[in-house]
């Protein structure tokens, strides 16, 4: 069984709502704000059904999404404000953690499909090749802000502009919606920060000198980091620091896959990853000890916990932990998220300042199936919901943005700090996803990583460790490997598009 | 130390059974509980019904005793590889895998030859079958530049020990075999059977097949096609595949929406076969979780054997490396700094004891379909999308006039060999729950029902064939109205 549960696992985690004062409570703890429900709009008492007046003769549509870190609320404030305006609808919400896992059973037996779907990052090719969706061009036609507005596909950012084309059938088709635009970094105790006197690192080497200080001032109490190496450790900040030191365009020439060089390790684009996994074991590496035991066996809610707990200081995580974790959050916390620190080899600017990066973990979408019943309502509700209103409301709600042109200034003050501090990290920075539609991508031969999806428990482990490597070791194997198969790759892509 | 660790486990199994409500059903007898009034009264043990079989359900892990041990730090790193371990130590471990009710092992990671010759003497020792896999064995029975003849003579001596051996089950020849993979096994099996001939025994020739979630294209074809192409492939008597339902999320556990579908898919499309499925013991990745009671483990069984499912594997008994480089494995029924019994241990030992008192009445009955009922707290607008999914297995109850409960059920419905309509009724909702499923049935021309209430029976009048009765999730109950 271990050959499926490798492949099945991935996934980014989500983001959820922001918990404000004079609130009221529709369901599953989560909380909006009473104005922000348009009157006579109803939430039902489990969250689950959401009309204006009343649901008699009027039709359904019905939304799955993957109920994880993003919650529940941001989804019941749209869909009321949908249903006020479209009183001919209703809509039922149906939350589900592990929808991105099965929605394929769902797909393909096309039994009591749900209109839209929200899900985790995951392998939507694989649905549009299959014709399980339906295109969506409608939608990124439409004009939500009205006819001197923009297209929905305007309104968005150029990299996300590419990754809502998908090919089928030897053309490009536009099968995902994006959902949010999750923002990465290292969340930090402000509290306990505050108290000790620590500054933010703006450098790797003075991250070193932080964890080696928390040790200190805690007498080794208090732990550097946390990390969820259950699942996956989320040390997003490697791929910051890749393009910190490779620069973006020689990222996006490494998702191109156009050559093996592009894992040579003497040379960019390769050689940026090296240095991002060599900063890397300068903090969770064998010859250190910056974290909390057993931080390998957490899961991302355990590892959580013990951050909130202040048995560790930091922990690599993104925008969506305060959502997450509200329930668990004692009052006192102050919890911010800081950028990754720089490489010493960062690039810079012609003034001398940093080229500064923001990463997503990965793109999580919304798609309609080509067999929905109410595909021309749930078009409808997706070009809503990229309305300008409709999208501060979000960020309201689940505390990110979504990757659309739209102004948050009207909302800033009803934004938590730990919001704030996570915007102000995309705030003038480069944002970058990973997406391509490189074949040897696409066909599965090439990733991220060669040969492993997460390199990060081998370096962890150390070369000590018969389960171990170094950075190097790892770089300089996926290169012989890409040398070694490179031909053989090529060959069989080639194969399957004859 | 080595006195201490089974005392700490058995406190923990303490503080973490009081977490659970564990399977035993406190309000069996229902006594007007259920939606209609009625009086259920308990009879005495003559009105007990007596069956009987030589049949047993085949339990076995994924990942038996290990040939050697390893032992990793709190972070997964292997700090120590090969320790030997000794006869009684050895003995130990089979005794703790006897114990759990496993009729079969599959063998631990990393296991040699000699390993598997060694524990078969372990297996003799505690009855239990060993089911081997070599890649050795198996490239020889797929090798066909070597003619048959020459193929099965040199296992046979190769392999000798193992034929040897009552406890030799048989081969494990492939993990979760592509779709295109399914036609290449004829070779193999022709061969194996050409062993069986000689060795004058049924060997098996086991193959695990993927769940439904591994058909993300439409090109893999649907689950349907796979389990069908197997069963005209793959000419043995049984299907198996595997699937992980028990899931942690940020508002707690949650059962996974697709249980249902794949025992009922792979049912209907096993042409008849014996059903094994592999279950899960482990927590793994971001979702999966650990079990956190014997519940965890009975609602598994319960749910397969609901659907004429008789054999359970577990995924896993010995835990397996921390990381294979996509995914991270927690710890499984043994723990691997300490190599010692973890809670999920001892939830297997509960849980699987418990579901095996039901074999005598299971293997008396044959399996007919299933009728699932949406409950009364349904949270989900009176619908359950692994029942919808699984509609194709619904068929209908002439012999229930009538049904309520209070959780979405799925009722297996069985039939024995006189025509006796048997129903194993699993209220199908997060096992650690705790949920209570109030249930009311009427059965036509019913007077009184056998009931095995998670495997102990009992018998009490139905008046007007209504019989009512409480349940607890991760609960199984097995029904015969009598007239």
């Amino acid at each position: 069984m271990k050959k499926l549960v490798s492949i099945l696992l991935t996934l980014s985690l989500a983001i959820v709502m922001l918990a404000s004062a004079a609130c009221t409570p529709p369901a599953n703890d989560d909380v909006v704000d009473a104005g922000d429900i348009p009157q006579g709009v109803t939430i039902s008492e489990n969250g689950k059904e959401v009309y204006a007046g009343t649901k008699d003769g009027k039709t359904r549509l019905k939304i799955s999404y993957a109920n994880t870190g993003y919650g529940s609320a941001w989804l019941q404030v749209l869909s009321a404000n949908f249903v006020n305006e479209n009183p001919e609808y209703w809509v039922y919400l149906d939350g589900d953690p592990g929808l991105t896992d099965s929605v394929s059973t769902k797909l393909d037996t096309g039994l009591n499909l749900s209109d839209v779907y929200f899900l985790l990052a995951s392998n939507s090719l694989n649905y549009s090749r299959s014709g399980w969706l339906e295109d969506l061009a409608d939608v990124y036609n439409s004009k939500p802000d009205g006819e001197n507005g923009k297209t929905v596909y305007d309104k968005m950012p150029e990299k996300w502009q590419y990754h809502s084309w998908e090919p089928y059938l030897n053309e490009l088709h536009q099968y995902v919606y994006p959902w949010a635009q999750s923002i990465t970094g290292i969340a930090y105790n402000k509290t306990m920060f505050d108290k000790y006197g620590w500054e933010i690192p703006k450098t790797v080497p003075e991250l070193v000198q932080l964890c080696e200080q928390i040790k200190k001032d805690t007498n080794n109490k208090i732990a550097p980091f946390v990390y969820p190496g259950q699942t996956g450790g989320y040390f997003y900040m490697v791929y910051t620091w890749w393009l910190q030191s490779a620069g973006y365009d020689a990222v996006e020439e490494y998702f191109q896959f156009e050559t093996p060089e592009v894992f040579n390790p003497d040379k960019q684009p390769e050689k940026g990853k090296l240095e991002a996994l060599q900063a890397f074991v300068s903090l969770f590496g064998p010859d250190v000890d910056y974290s909390l035991e057993g931080s390998m066996s957490k899961n991302h809610i355990e590892a959580q916990i013990a951050f909130l707990r202040g048995e560790a200081a930091m922990i690599p995580n993104a925008s969506w932990l305060e959502a997450e974790m509200k329930n668990d959050m004692p009052d006192d916390f102050e919890l911010r998220l800081m950028e990754a620190p720089y490489l010493e080899t960062a690039r810079k600017n012609p003034d001398g300042s940093y080229e500064k990066y923001a990463m997503a973990c990965s793109p999580d979408y919304a798609i309609i199936p080509s067999k929905a019943p109410q595909k021309a309502a749930a078009k409808k509700f997706l070009t809503f919901i990229s309305r300008d209103d409709m999208l501060r409301l979000f960020t309201k709600y689940a505390g990110t943005l979504r990757p659309f042109e739209y102004d948050i200034t009207p909302i800033w003050d009803e934004l938590t700090e730990f919001t704030k501090s996570c915007i102000e990290i995309n705030d003038g920075a480069r944002y970058w996803l990973e997406t391509t539609r490189a074949d040897m991508y696409t066909h599965g031969y090439t990733q991220t990583f060669l040969n492993t999806t997460n390199p990060f428990p081998s370096l962890i482990y150390g070369p000590k460790s018969s389960n171990g490597t170094t950075p190097e070791a790892f770089c300089f194997g996926e290169y012989t490997y890409a040398l070694d198969n490179w031909s053989t790759w090529l060959a069989e892509i080639e194969r399957s598009k004859a | 130390m080595k006195r201490i660790i089974p005392f700490l486990v058995a406190l923990t199994m303490v503080v973490c059974l009081s977490a659970c409500t564990s399977g035993g059903n406190g309000n069996s007898s229902g006594n007007g509980s259920g939606t209609d009034e009625v009086k259920n009264e308990l009879l005495g043990d003559e009105y007990k019904l007596n069956y009987t079989s030589d049949k047993e359900f085949l339990i076995y892990p994924y990942g038996g005793v290990p040939g050697k041990l390893r032992v990793y730090d709190a972070n997964g790193a292997l700090i120590q590889d090969n320790i030997e371990i000794s006869d009684d130590q050895m003995r130990e471990y089979y005794r703790q895998l006897k114990e759990t009710g496993m009729t079969m092992t599959s063998g631990g990671y990393y296991m040699t030859y000699q390993d598997y010759v060694r524990q078969l003497k372990f297996c003799e020792e505690f009855d239990i079958k060993m089911m081997v896999y070599d890649a050795n064995l198996v490239a020889l029975l797929k090798n066909t530049g070597i003619g048959n003849g020459e193929a099965v003579t040199t296992i046979l001596e190769n392999y000798h020990e193992l034929f040897e051996s009552p406890a030799f089950a048989g081969i494990s020849v492939d993990d979760e075999p592509s779709p295109a993979e399914l036609s290449g096994f004829k070779t193999a099996l022709q061969r194996w059977r050409l062993i069986e001939e000689i060795e004058g025994r049924e060997l098996i020739f086991y193959i695990n097949l993927f769940p439904s979630i591994a058909f993300r294209t439409s090109s893999d074809g649907t689950f349907s096609d796979y389990i069908a192409k197997f069963v005209s492939e793959v000419d043995v008597d049984y299907v198996c595949y595997d699937h992980y339902v028990l899931f942690k999320g940020r508002d707690g556990n949650y059962l996974g929406k697709d249980f249902l579908y794949n025992l009922i898919t792979a049912r209907l499309n096993g042409g008849g076969r014996k059903m094994y499925t592999v279950l899960q013991s482990i927590k793994y990745g971001g979702l999966n979780r650990e079990l956190e009671c014997a519940d965890d483990v009975t609602f598994q069984m319960y749910g397969a054997i609901a659907c004429g499912y008789e054999g359970f594997g577990w995924f896993c008994f010995w835990p397996p490396v921390p990381n294979d480089g996509a995914t991270n494995f927690g710890a499984a029924a043994y723990d691997r700094q300490t190599n010692q019994p973890t809670p999920t241990y001892y939830y297997l030992k509960e849980g699987i004891n418990e579901v095996k008192k039901l074999q005598d009445v299971f293997f008396n009955f044959e399996w007919q379909g299933i009728r699932t009922v949406i409950g009364t707290d349904n949270n989900d607008g009176g619908e359950n999308e692994d029942f919808i999914m699984s509609a194709a297995g619904e068929i209908s109850t002439p012999g229930i006039l009538g049904v309520k409960t209070q959780q979405d059920t799925v009722i297996g419905v069985f039939k024995d060999k006189e025509g006796q309509d048997g129903y194993m009724v699993v209220p199908f909702v997060e096992p650690s729950s705790g949920l209570k499923n109030k249930v009311s049935i009427q059965f036509a021309g019913c007077t009184k029902v056998a009931v095995w209430e998670n495997g102990e029976q009992k018998v009490y009048t139905a008046p007007d064939g209504k019989f009512n009765f409480t349940q607890t999730s991760g609960d199984g109950y097995f029904i015969v109205p009598l007239a």
